[in-house]
């Protein structure tokens, strides 16, 4: 399926026109997405630096997980709707661009990774839970939410 | 906590959490590792 | 005098290297942007904490003396390549309004910084297990998340060239970025 109409279709859609013609706007969106990326990449951080037992140590990890967690789904809102406006502005420069595509084949299985294996698995007592599973899990984790913020970086530079 | 050593076999929710996880692991070094020797690739055929 | 420090940095061929280079110039900035996930994410939490918006049921001592060190590791990068990114362009950035913005919100968010601990360690003791921290402590908490938002924001906006000097502006802009060039 060829997404490029759909692409160009957002970049003079109200959105699109709205980051193109306000700088002002589309840069305080583009601080809005970093400090968002800095939520984001602390709740990540302290969840599985505490599951990988290196951070956070005389807190229990459920606790740590859980708090972290609702500001992570907080972050990430804040993260994809301010995404959205800035590609829209430059949307048919995105469709070209091999980074955003990268950015968002690791955001989908980031976003994937979170909802449907680390959740659901950290909902159990984490003690019951075999170290070697929940330290794989915090590293994948880790890997995955530093390439979403490497590669989103890049798509600047390309 | 998770660090008990009395425990049972991995039940199947943790071996695909763990299959999961080395493959993501694995996926990012190896798309990373291409990115960087590109890079160098070029950087070497631009300066020797 | 600023001025002529920045054309002073400018002149080394170090500065003049890292600015042409296209890769390590990326490299640097990317690392001074990726590191906002470990120094603002550690500080987000602690000044959330101090809000009773998270961790509520932790010490907030405890919090705050656990991330210390990632978020202090954090800023200690992006001190070293800000610090890179000046040298790589000391001119432009000098005459920056928004650097010197920055600059200036960089000062204060330090001063409301050691503050807030000055103020924490004196009193944690009484309120150490409450949800939400002391009015004083809140006030230090918000004012550190608003500050950083402007300390991030005017940091993208150095990369925008709306006020540079070579720009027909108004005197008062001209002052305030402290241009040189008429």
């Amino acid at each position: 399926m060829d997404l490029l109409p759909f692409f160009e279709w957002a970049e003079t859609s109200l959105l699109g026109t709205i980051g193109k013609t306000y700088g002002g706007v589309y840069a305080i969106g583009q601080s809005l997405h970093l400090m968002s990326l800095a939520l984001l990449g602390g709740t990540v951080l302290i969840t599985d630096l505490r599951l990988m037992n290196l951070l956070l140590r005389d807190v229990p990890s459920e606790v740590v997980a859980d708090n972290a967690h609702k500001w992570f789904k907080f972050a990430l809102t804040v993260v994809i709707c301010t995404g959205i406006f800035m590609a829209a502005a430059v949307a048919t420069r995105m469709y070209y661009n091999p980074f955003y595509w990268a950015k968002m084949t690791a955001l989908l299985a980031g976003i994937a990774f979170v909802f449907a294996i680390k959740r659901p698995l950290l909902k159990r007592p984490h003690d019951s839970i075999h170290p070697v599973v929940l330290k794989s899990m915090a590293l994948a984790s880790m890997v995955i939410w530093f390439s979403v913020g490497a590669t989103g970086r890049w798509i600047g530079f390309s | 906590m998770q660090d008990s050593d009395n425990r049972k076999k991995m039940d199947r929710r943790e071996l695909v959490t763990l299959s999961l996880s080395l493959g993501v692991v694995i996926t990012a070094v190896v798309y990373w590792g291409i990115q960087i020797s590109g890079v160098m690739d070029m950087l070497e055929m631009a300066y020797g | 005098m600023l001025f002529d420090l920045a054309q002073w940095v400018d002149s080394f061929e170090l500065s003049t290297r890292l600015h042409e280079s296209y890769y390590m110039y990326n490299w640097v900035e990317s690392t001074h942007v990726l590191t906002l996930m470990l120094s603002l994410g550690m500080l987000f939490v602690i000044d959330l904490r101090m809000l009773g918006w998270a961790f509520t049921g932790v010490p907030a001592s405890r919090i705050a003396a656990r991330l210390n060190l990632p978020m202090m590791i954090g800023f200690t990068v992006m001190i070293v390549t800000g610090l890179l990114l000046f040298f790589a362009v000391p001119v432009r950035t000098t005459q920056s309004i928004w650097f010197r913005i920055k600059f200036l919100l960089l000062i204060v968010a330090a001063i409301n910084a050691w503050l807030f601990h000055k103020r924490m360690n004196e009193s944690v003791s009484t309120w150490d297990h409450d949800a939400v921290a002391p009015k004083r402590l809140r006030t230090g908490a918000a004012l550190s998340l608003g500050l950083w938002a402007g300390i991030v924001t005017t940091g993208r906006l150095i990369a925008y060239d709306w006020y540079d000097c070579y720009r027909v502006q108004s005197d008062l802009i001209a002052w305030a970025a402290g241009c040189m060039v008429e």
